[in-house]
């Protein structure tokens, strides 16, 4: 059903809460793709378990996958050493085609970000089976597109990060591009963007993880390089409300100021497209607390600010989602 | 006419899913704005 949503699963099933009430969503828009793309084989060290969804409105067309990523994937090879990390999360992708079983192309007629869930050091044996990680989880679902923020219940891993992906479709934009009007969002909490070392393997980069995906016209990051995390603010979304500040509750007369990420069409902040309608990022310290309900004036819009630590780290991750 | 554009938007905060103390009082203080209207 669509709405929000919460509750406690596996990443497998909940791909497949996505896809679903995607499916079921008003429109239909979005349709099953690909029959052998389902989520039938959790087997670890494999990663079939995956679900293909078309989308189709007037003429816009792409495809847009979700694959469980359970095998240990190398993430990195520090510039300093050939020390490497094992992660395993969701890999998203969007694509211009599509091949009945093998899949989507390889860029650049698709984009990908596979969002780290575990990550664990390559030398200590990798990550444990994704299937027995539970994860909470708070979700928004509508006929535009979804947005999602999940904790990962303690696993033996040393890394587990919650995360936020949202993935959006808008029907105007600001001028035309001849590209889709949709993009992808998402960050974790230990590392909001981790720039990834190991384009040094070769292949499509799709182990990367990418905070921004704007088919086709960039994604973000779009490089490997040397370990680090960035946030990603100012390199395609940005949603400064004054300087240094997102959203916050106004300590002059109470109410609640943001901005609607604004969605650029370049790796930049001066390219506006339009702006989101299903998240917003708020700050601590300024008024605003997990679990607080804000409603939007002049809609009956309401929005769930979330604020997620993971079982490894205090980092935060401070998103509003909507709620109502 | 002008049109306005990527601006600050405005919402009022109308409680807590997980703190009652704190539902009940951002609830107390916006029944008072509303009687002072």
């Amino acid at each position: 059903m669509v709405g929000y949503m919460t509750g406690t699963k596996n990443v497998h099933d909940l791909i497949d809460d996505i896809a679903n009430t995607l499916i079921a969503s008003s429109g239909g828009y979005w349709t099953n793709n690909d029959s052998t793309w389902n989520t039938n084989t959790r087997t670890e060290g494999t990663n079939l378990s995956r679900r293909s969804l078309k989308y189709l409105k007037g003429s816009e067309t792409w495809y847009f996958s979700m694959e469980v990523i359970n095998t240990n994937t190398n993430i990195y090879r520090s510039c300093a050493n050939t020390n490497y990390y094992y992660a395993k999360g969701i890999r998203f992708a969007f694509s211009q085609t599509w091949t009945p079983s093998t899949g989507y192309p390889a860029p650049p007629n698709s984009q990908t970000s596979l969002v780290y869930i575990l990550v664990g050091n390559g030398s200590n044996g990798g990550c444990n089976d994704i299937l027995n990680m539970q994860t909470t989880y708070y979700m928004w679902i509508d006929e535009t597109g979804f947005v999602i923020m999940g904790r990962p219940e303690p696993t033996a891993d040393p890394n587990q990060n919650s995360f936020i992906v949202v993935v959006e479709h808008s029907d105007t934009k600001e001028y035309t591009d001849g590209y889709p009007n949709v993009y992808l969002f998402s960050q974790t909490n230990i590392w909001p963007t981790l720039h990834d070392g190991s384009s040094n393997n070769g292949g499509e980069n799709v182990q990367l993880h990418r905070s921004i995906l704007r088919p086709w016209a960039y994604v973000w990051p779009n490089n490997g390089g040397c370990w680090s995390a960035t946030q990603p603010y100012s390199y395609g979304i940005s949603y400064y409300v004054t300087c240094g500040y997102w959203g916050y509750k106004s300590l002059g007369n109470g109410k609640v100021y943001y901005v609607k990420p604004v969605i650029n069409n370049e790796a930049n902040a001066v390219t506006p497209i339009f702006q989101s309608e299903l998240f917003f990022p708020w700050n601590e310290g300024v008024g605003l607390i997990d679990g607080d309900v804000i409603a939007l004036e002049g809609t009956s819009k309401k929005f769930l600010c979330k604020s997620l630590d993971s079982p490894d780290s205090t980092n935060r991750l401070n998103f509003a989602i909507r709620y109502v | 006419m002008q049109q306005e554009k990527f601006a600050m938007f405005e919402g009022k905060l109308i409680g807590n899913i997980y703190d009652k103390e704190r539902d009940a009082q951002i609830k107390e203080e916006n029944d008072k704005q509303q009687d002072v209207k």
